[in-house]
This record gives structure tokens, C-alpha cells and sequence, in this order.
């Protein structure tokens, strides 16, 4: 079938295999980024504040408005002492661009590394390997001490091989200690990524990981009361935690908007429209195209429906035959596709993930289950935009007619 | 000729109509993508009102004290410009506070004009810099630059009005004199009343690409807010020294710049640091966005018209063998199959261009939350229509002929015999 007009079968699979790809790379990139995996392998139960809004009414129209990720202040008066999440813990951002000036106690060979600043609990959230000595634990971070946890690369670089566990590095000119030694962590994840893990109160996101996905409601009402709190003990100024967010909306794009919970829904909203907006575009235009092939090529053929249907073939036959050949066109552009969008996000990872060059991208989001039902229902779904409307067509043809050639396509 | 055309198009109107609809839908969405990409590179590569090439960000940090070390930050910064003018690489160099187009933050305020109270507004940034500010950045003052060091000119500031004659949100009254701000920085004490007097005034500024102009007020940094650790220091370098400046700049100066407490941490591209900031905002991300679906739809354009075309000019080989066995030359069948296609794209693209210019509507666009959709605030008027049009119509035009050319060759290469006895 497919060799019989070898130029269209080609233009047909090459066409479904681009829409493939787009739509691929899209869920791809989206899955890596929401899938639970070692290290952060409690993004399921996790819920984000990566915002706090504190804000006083001028007049009718103006407020004063302070704005940033969560306070230290904040974070302890207001969020610590949560009661339903299993771990709570604040964490600054890590920018692998924005570097510290290190160097090991006593040396005068200045390295720069990045760094983030979290605290105890951070390490009871992500699933660190550890390859020398432990994370720093909460006495370790109350204590005036300050303890680093740092990265393979690093640890080598600094330490050229010799055992870092327990030694001092200054970092800015301040002293660490050194605790553990963990393997290096892609930049993939965006909270547990790091360099050097330094042990401080920090601002930055606030991590919440409820021990199962059904506290979500308790916690964020939870939120709710201590933003009540502050409004009682700050008049006139009243508080706003955006989010909390699961995964999956603080990975969406644009978030960085809304100064109130009315305004932040809004801005899901608007990305939510725009992401069916765009998978529409992505699937409509192909199959556009598609059909107009597949509406040809039963041209070609109808004077062999009209035999199907001589010799006692029903319409369903037909429609179903004609939308199962031209699945196989669809699911060969598919396997295609899925394939050249897996090579488009490790090509292209700096945009679509975000992350550095050096870094790797965990190989199982792309194998997940997931993925494949996926790919599977957008082909179906393509293979039935396209080819819908022939199939009808070709099922509805009256015998005398297609014998005849003298169609009504 | 043409009236012949006219007719084979009016006689094969069933298979016509859809390869219309097609063109026209077709046109449509190519029209789309031209204006959005005009608009969005006409924004990224217009005239910013700054300069940040040869610009780099020096970062100094604060060692932890000990004690009460008694600090005076003025006399560190001099120390600090002295040494670093030292240096053969630096051109100029420049203090400020919030006001750099590299770094996130910016500060606005509230201010009348003129003295009139009447005009109250808040749409204005406000930016604390040195002398060499406008140096550094390359900036256009028409009239006096103040100087910073100097009490006096403490009320000096200079003004960046927008197009149009326009300052903050309000129509300019000139001459704008004196401006009253009120200074809300210290939020716990309060706002206290400023009068400035208006200096000189500079190009407009476009912070990053993808927002509008503000108008800036440009003040001399106080010396109680010099501080080497908070202040963004910005330098301008010699096109000479910008190779590797970053790595040979802390190689060289790190010993001169440990200015206890602070030392030197890092130095940065401007421009690098600009680009992240964009980043930042996912404005990076939709403009990869944009490309990757444009040349999306234009394979699938590309496919479309191909394919389609392929078949109706198969299809049509008994009549080429026709036309070839009543006396008509290859070259002229050729030529005809290629007119009766312009024909068919002009006539879809008449009836395309009416309806994009009716559906043109920013706010779809702006629903979907898609930035560059205010076409006015880049200064981009009527004009782009025709455009739009041209290079539509001129893409269509290119791919149509390679879908029919190819085709109409193979099947005016068969003898005209062969292709009758097909019938």
C-alpha cells in the first residue's frame, strides 16, 4: 500500500513525523521536568511557594507593595511550623552562573563555584548519593559552625583527590567546614541541583512535601491561617504565599507573575490557554495537510472500493480499512517523530530544559510508560484528523459510481 | 492567454475551490507569522537608547568583620576608582543603584511637574547614578551632566522623555523645569518632597527589549549610598582590551581591588548578564518558541502545497498530452500549468488579505498571554501590512512554482500517445 505512490507515502510520513516531533518534544521536556526520579523523587508530594507578596492599600487604586521569594523572617514567623507537611525547608536559588570565591583554609589558589544556601531539612526532601561523609544535620545547622556539603567535581578540583570530608574551605573568606561529598546532580532539577550545599537561613523557595498528594488541601489552607496571621499581627499590611503550587504548575512558564491568589489563577489560566492553543496549531495544520493526501489517494482508489463494495463489503468495512492503512503511515511517522524529539531535547536541553551544557538528562523520563500511551493516542488522534474525512467519504461512495470512476470527491 | 486561463480555472471550479481554501488558509497563517516575527525582531534589534557593548559588571563582596571595624564606604569607593582607572583596559567606570538595564529591580516613584499638583503620577523610574553613568552606557545627553561628587548639584537630574513629546504617561509641557518627586525609598520614614531641577535631557530607554519605554529621571548617587558591596559598579573597556577582559581583569586586579573588608568577587559581560535576564522572563524561550513553530508551519506549508499540487498536475497528464499532440511547445505547457497557479494564489490571496486585516485583533493574543501583540509602542504603523503582503505572497509564489514546475516538466516529457492511451 505504502509503495504505491512512494512520493506521497513519503511527503505523508514526513508530515506526520514533524507534527509527532513538535507534539513529542513538547510532552518530553514537560515529563523530565515533572516526573518523581532520584534525586527529586518527591515532586509528586510536593507543593512550592516560591513567592510572598506583602502588601499595604494606599488608596482606592495604589498599594506599597514588597515583593520577592520568601523571607528568612517570614519563613520562620510563618511557614516552619506548619503541621501536616513531613518535611518543610527553604532553599535559595541556585544560578551555576553566579559564582562564589572559594579557596581551601589556608591556600591562596582562588577557585569560583556556585553555591545554595539550604537548610537540615533539605536533605530528608531530595535523595542525595552520598560518596563521603553526611549531610549536615539540624544541630549541625543551629550550631555557629558552618558546614558545606559539596559536590564530586568540585571536592576534586579543590581538594585534587585528597580526602575533603572534615576539612576547611573558606568561601568568600569565611570558614566551612566540610561534611559531605555527594555526586554531582544535573542541573535538570531545579531544586536539589547545586555545587556547594552551604547550611544557612536563607530567602528562596519554600519546599513543602505533604506525606501523601491528598494533605495538598489541608496544607494550603494551612498557608492560608498563617497568611491570616500576619494580616492580624502586621496591620496594615496584609501577606500573600502565591501558590502553593504542585509540580506541575510551578514548572509552567511565566510564573513569576500575580501579585494575589485572584491574579496568579489568572496567569495559570492565561498558560494554560496557551499550551491548547498551541497543541492545536500543532495538530490541526499537519493534518490539514494530510488530508488533502489521503483524500487523493482514495481518489486513485476508487474504483477498487467499488469492487470491495460489489463483492458485499459494508461501509464500516471500508472505513475502518482505510483508517487502519493510513494508521500505519501514522504510527511509522510516530516512531519517527518520537525519536528525532528525544534527540531534539538533548540538542536543544540548554532552551528546553534550562539546564547547562555539562549536565545529563535522566534517561528514564524518556522511557517512562507515560510517553509511549502518549504517542500512541496522538497518532490515533492525527491518523483520525486526517484521514476521517476520506474514510467517510470513500465509505459513503455508491457502488455504480466509484465502478465508474466518476466520483463525487 | 489569460482569459483561457481564466477558464480552465472556472471549469475545474470543484478541485479549484479547495486548492483556494487551502491558499487561503494558508496565506493567512504565513501572514501571521511575518507580522509577529516583524514585530518581535523589530523590538529586538531597535534602538535601546543605550550601548552595552565593552560593558562589564565588576561584583565586589564584604568579608566578614570582625569586631567594630569603624567603615567608611565613600573613601573605599575612591580608593576603589582610583585603582581601577589604573588599570590600561577600563575606560570608564560607573556607580549606581538600581538603574543598570543588566540587573533585575527597578524603582519608580511618585512626582508632579512644574509645580503643578495637579499632575500626579507613578510611572517613572527612578535611577541614582555617577557621572560616568552616561559614559559608560553610552547615553546621549542634550544638556548639563551633573556632577555626583559635587553638593550642589545634588537636585541636578536629567530626563529621558518618550516618543511623542511624551513624559511618564503625560503629554510633555514644555519646558519641564522642575519636577517634585517624592522620595519613598526609606519606606519606615516616610515620603519626603524633592524638588529637582531638570539639567538635560537624554534619549529614550528601552530596559529590556520586550517591555516599553519608561521615562527614567536620572539623579546623582548620594555619597551616604556609595557602597562598593551594594552599588552596581559598571565599567566601560577599550574595544582593545574586551578579549578575555573578564579572566586577565581578576588575574591582574584581584590583590589591587582587596579593599578590606571588600574584595573582588567577579566580572561580567553586561550583555551576558542581559541576555539571562530575558532568559529570566521566558522571553528568550518564546522567541525559540516563535522560530521553531514558524518553520514548523512553513514545512508543513511547504508539504501541503507540494503534495497537492504533485496530484492535480498528475492528474491532468492526459490533458497536457493533449494540448503537446494538438501542436502546443513543452516550454508553453509548462508556462501555463506556472500561470494558471499564480493566477489561482492571487486570487486567494486577495480574499486572504481581507480577512487578515479584519481578523488582526492583538487581544486573541493577548488572551493567550503572548508578548510583542502593542505593535504602536515600537513605532510600527500601518506600513507592515505591505510587508506582510510581499513577503507572503513572494514565499507562496517561490514554493508553488517548485511544487508545479517539477511535475508539470515530468509529465510534458511523456509522449503525448502515451499519455491519450491512458484515457
Amino acid at each position: 500500500m505504502l509503495k504505491q505512490n512512494k512520493f506521497i507515502s513519503i511527503i505523508s510520513i514526513a508530515g506526520t513525523a514533524l507534527a509527532i516531533m513538535m507534539i513529542m518534544t513538547l510532552i518530553v521536556v514537560n515529563e523530565v521536568k515533572n516526573i518523581s526520579i532520584a534525586p527529586e523523587d518527591k515532586r509528586d508530594r510536593t507543593l512550592y511557594i516560591t513567592f510572598q507578596v506583602e502588601r499595604e492599600r494606599v488608596n482606592e487604586s495604589s498599594f506599597n507593595t514588597r515583593s520577592g521569594d520568601v523571607s528568612p523572617n517570614i519563613f520562620n514567623k510563618y511557614l516552619s511550623d506548619l503541621k501536616t507537611p513531613e518535611y518543610i525547608s527553604i532553599m535559595s536559588d541556585f544560578n551555576p552562573e553566579f559564582k562564589q570565591t572559594v579557596n581551601v583554609e589556608g591556600e591562596s589558589n582562588y577557585f569560583q563555584f556556585p553555591r545554595r544556601i539550604v537548610d537540615a531539612s533539605y536533605w530528608n526532601i531530595f535523595s542525595f548519593d552520598f560518596i563521603d561523609g553526611n549531610p549536615f544535620s539540624e544541630e549541625d545547622f543551629q550550631s555557629d559552625v558552618r558546614n558545606v556539603v559539596l559536590s564530586e567535581s568540585i571536592a576534586r578540583e579543590l581538594f585534587k583527590g585528597e580526602k575533603a570530608v572534615g576539612r576547611t574551605i573558606q568561601i568568600n573568606f569565611e570558614n566551612h567546614r566540610v561534611t559531605g561529598v555527594v555526586k554531582d546532580v544535573s542541573t535538570v532539577f531545579k531544586y536539589a541541583s547545586g555545587g556547594i550545599w552551604v547550611s544557612r537561613r536563607s530567602h528562596g523557595a519554600v519546599l513543602l512535601v505533604a506525606r501523601d498528594k491528598q494533605d495538598f488541601p489541608t496544607i494550603i489552607a494551612e498557608v492560608r491561617e498563617a497568611e491570616r496571621r500576619y494580616g492580624i499581627e502586621n496591620e496594615p499590611w496584609f501577606l500573600y504565599f502565591r501558590g502553593p503550587e504542585n509540580q506541575k504548575v510551578n514548572n509552567m512558564d511565566n510564573m513569576w507573575r500575580g501579585n494575589n491568589e485572584e491574579e496568579f489563577r489568572n496567569v495559570i489560566k492565561i498558560e494554560n490557554r496557551r499550551r491548547i492553543f498551541l497543541f492545536a496549531v500543532l495538530l490541526i495544520i499537519p493534518a490539514l495537510n494530510l488530508s488533502g493526501f489521503s483524500l487523493s489517494r482514495i481518489k486513485k482508489r476508487t474504483s477498487e472500493i467499488g469492487v470491495r463494495k460489489a463483492f458485499g463489503a459494508k461501509k464500516h468495512t471500508i472505513l475502518i480499512q482505510v483508517l487502519y492503512e493510513n494508521l500505519i503511515t501514522s504510527l511509522i511517522g510516530g516512531f519517527i517523530g518520537l525519536i528525532f524529539s528525544y534527540i531534539a531535547v538533548v540538542w536543544l536541553k540548554n532552551w528546553l530544559l534550562g539546564v547547562t551544557d555539562s549536565s545529563t538528562i535522566p534517561l528514564n523520563a524518556f522511557l517512562s510508560p507515560a510517553i509511549f500511551v502518549i504517542v500512541f493516542a496522538v497518532c490515533v488522534l492525527l491518523n483520525l484528523l486526517s484521514a476521517g474525512l476520506s474514510a467517510l467519504k470513500a465509505s459513503r461512495m455508491s457502488i455504480v459510481n466509484s465502478l465508474n470512476k466518476n466520483d463525487q470527491l | 492567454m489569460i482569459q483561457h486561463i481564466f477558464k480552465i480555472i472556472w471549469n475545474e471550479r470543484k478541485t479549484n475551490v479547495w486548492l483556494l481554501l487551502e491558499y487561503i488558509i494558508i496565506f493567512c497563517i504565513l501572514w501571521f507569522c511575518t507580522d509577529y516575527l516583524y514585530t518581535m525582531l523589530h523590538s529586538y534589534f531597535s534602538h535601546k537608547g543605550y550601548d552595552l557593548k565593552y560593558v562589564y559588571d565588576i561584583q565586589m563582596q564584604k568579608k566578614p568583620i570582625s569586631g567594630d571595624m569603624e567603615i567608611d564606604d565613600y573613601a573605599l569607593a575612591m580608593t576603589f576608582l582610583e585603582r581601577i582607572n589604573r588599570h590600561p583596559g577600563i575606560e570608564t567606570v560607573a556607580f549606581s543603584t538600581v538603574s543598570v538595564p543588566y540587573q533585575p529591580g527597578t524603582w519608580t516613584t511618585r512626582y508632579y511637574i512644574n509645580g503643578q499638583d495637579s499632575i500626579f503620577m507613578n510611572d517613572i523610574q527612578r535611577k541614582r547614578v555617577s557621572s560616568g553613568y552616561f559614559d559608560v552606557f553610552r547615553i546621549n545627553v542634550e544638556g548639563d551632566i551633573f556632577d555626583w561628587q559635587d553638593y550642589t548639584d545634588r537636585e541636578k537630574i536629567i530626563i529621558t522623555p518618550l516618543r511623542g513629546d511624551r513624559f511618564g504617561n503625560h503629554t510633555m509641557l514644555f519646558p519641564i523645569s522642575e519636577i517634585h518627586s517624592l522620595d519613598n525609598r526609606h519606606w519606615q520614614s516616610g515620603e519626603i518632597e524633592r524638588v529637582h531641577q531638570v539639567a538635560g535631557t537624554a534619549d529614550r530607554i528601552i530596559r529590556l527589549f520586550h517591555q516599553p519605554a519608561m521615562s527614567s529621571l536620572f539623579e546623582p548617587l548620594q555619597r551616604e549610598d556609595v557602597n562598593l558591596q551594594s552599588n552596581n559598579i559598571s565599567v566601560r573597556v577599550k574595544p582593545e582590551a574586551d578579549k578575555g577582559f573578564a579572566e586577565r581583569f581578576v588575574r591582574e586586579m584581584r590583590e589591587q581591588l582587596t579593599i578590606e573588608p571588600y574584595f573582588l568577587s567577579s566580572v561580567t559581560s553586561a550583555q551576558h548578564l542581559q541576555t539571562q535576564l530575558t532568559t529570566f522572563y521566558g522571553i528568550r524561550n518564546h522567541m525559540n518558541s516563535t522560530y521553531a513553530i514558524t518553520s514548523f508551519l512553513i514545512v508543513n506549508i511547504f508539504l501541503g502545497i507540494l503534495g497537492a499540487f504533485w496530484f492535480r498536475t498528475q492528474s491532468r497528464r492526459s490533458e497536457i498530452g493533449l494540448r503537446l499532440a494538438l501542436g502546443s511547445s513543452r516550454r508553453k505547457v509548462q508556462g501555463m500549468m506556472l500561470l494558471e497557479t499564480m493566477m489561482l494564489l492571487s486570487i486567494a490571496s486577495v480574499a486572504a488579505t481581507i480577512i487578515c486585516l479584519h481578523l488582526s485583533n492583538p487581544e486573541i493574543l493577548r488572551m493567550l498571554g503572548i508578548p510583542f501583540v502593542d505593535k504602536a509602542r515600537w513605532g510600527i504603523g500601518n506600513e507592515q501590512n505591505f510587508i506582510n503582503f510581499g513577503i507572503t505572497f513572494g514565499f507562496l509564489a517561490l514554493i508553488s512554482m517548485l511544487a508545479v514546475w517539477h511535475p508539470a516538466r515530468q509529465a510534458a516529457k511523456i509522449m503525448p500517445a502515451e499519455t491519450l492511451h491512458e484515457e
